[in-house]
């Protein structure tokens, strides 16, 4: 059986357990691991097709063109967003089948994945009420440019 | 959690930012406030009755201990803090995503 098969029928079962109100972590915990190892691929892959929308939130917050807390917002909005995209792919895989292979057979963005989660954390936790925002938003750029070097540097290979 | 309120129910959204880029992610902006935290609240403790929550307990969340209540259906989550000088507080209200949810799962962590 090939990844793109195992992965459709993975995900098959957990909708399948989904619509009897059952859960595949509760069901079969290994199945749900690999099933989330293959989201992930496809999920951080979105991502990176979004890579321009980043690329371009990231320069207006480095160069001031946007607050910390407009950054925060849009970039939640972004990444939210996405996130939402994928969930509704595996929900109606049926019409999706062919984006999802796509996405799943493109190289693991791992790191970049983990980058931006590591962004969406400070962008909940920013607040500019907070007595410790300007060392929340100094920690928030130093990440927005490691994941902009990381971008750039991933375009150039 | 105060910028999650939109995913609990609150349809409070702020002002529209001039400065905001068209995107096709677009999605309502809203903070938890004075006038909306009561019910915001209410809808959280209604979220934590779902008897399906998947509990993950001593999670590392940036930097404290605390546990993490997951809907598997909705793919949600809210974190409690565990340690002082927040313990019993509910530190996080926010939707999961797979990469997320690999961290929780494997290094116990939720950022």
């Amino acid at each position: 059986m090939t990844e793109q098969e195992i992965f459709f029928k993975l995900l098959q079962y957990s909708n399948e357990l989904l619509e009897n109100n059952k859960y595949l972590r509760k069901e079969d915990y290994e199945a749900y691991l690999a099933l989330l190892k293959f989201l992930v691929r496809i999920e951080n892959n979105l991502h990176y097709a979004e890579k321009d929308l980043y690329i371009e939130l990231l320069n207006d917050f480095l160069d001031d063109k946007i607050t910390a807390e407009d950054f925060s917002f849009s970039y939640i909005g972004i990444y939210e967003g996405i996130s939402k995209k994928l969930k509704h792919m595996k929900r109606d895989f049926n019409n999706n089948k062919d984006q999802l292979a796509e996405f799943l057979l493109k190289p693991e963005q791992s790191e970049f994945g983990l980058l931006l989660a590591r962004i969406y954390g400070d962008c909940d936790h920013y607040n500019p009420d907070s007595d410790s925002h300007l060392a929340d938003e100094e920690e928030l750029r130093n990440h927005a440019r490691i994941l902009l070097l990381e971008i750039q540097l991933n375009s150039a290979e | 959690m105060s910028k999650h309120g939109h995913n609990f129910g609150i349809h409070d959204p702020l002002p529209t930012n001039p400065k905001q880029k068209a995107s096709p992610y677009l999605q309502p902006q809203t903070r938890t406030n004075v006038q909306n935290r009561e019910q915001f609240f209410k809808n959280l403790n209604q979220f934590a009755q779902n008897p399906d929550l998947e509990v993950f307990k001593a999670v590392l969340i940036r930097g404290q201990l605390g546990r993490v209540y997951l809907c598997p259906e909705t793919e949600r989550v809210i974190a409690i803090a565990m340690e002082e000088p927040q313990a019993g507080t509910i530190i996080k209200a926010q939707p999961i995503n797979e990469q997320q949810r690999t961290l929780l799962e494997t290094q116990n962590k939720l950022d």
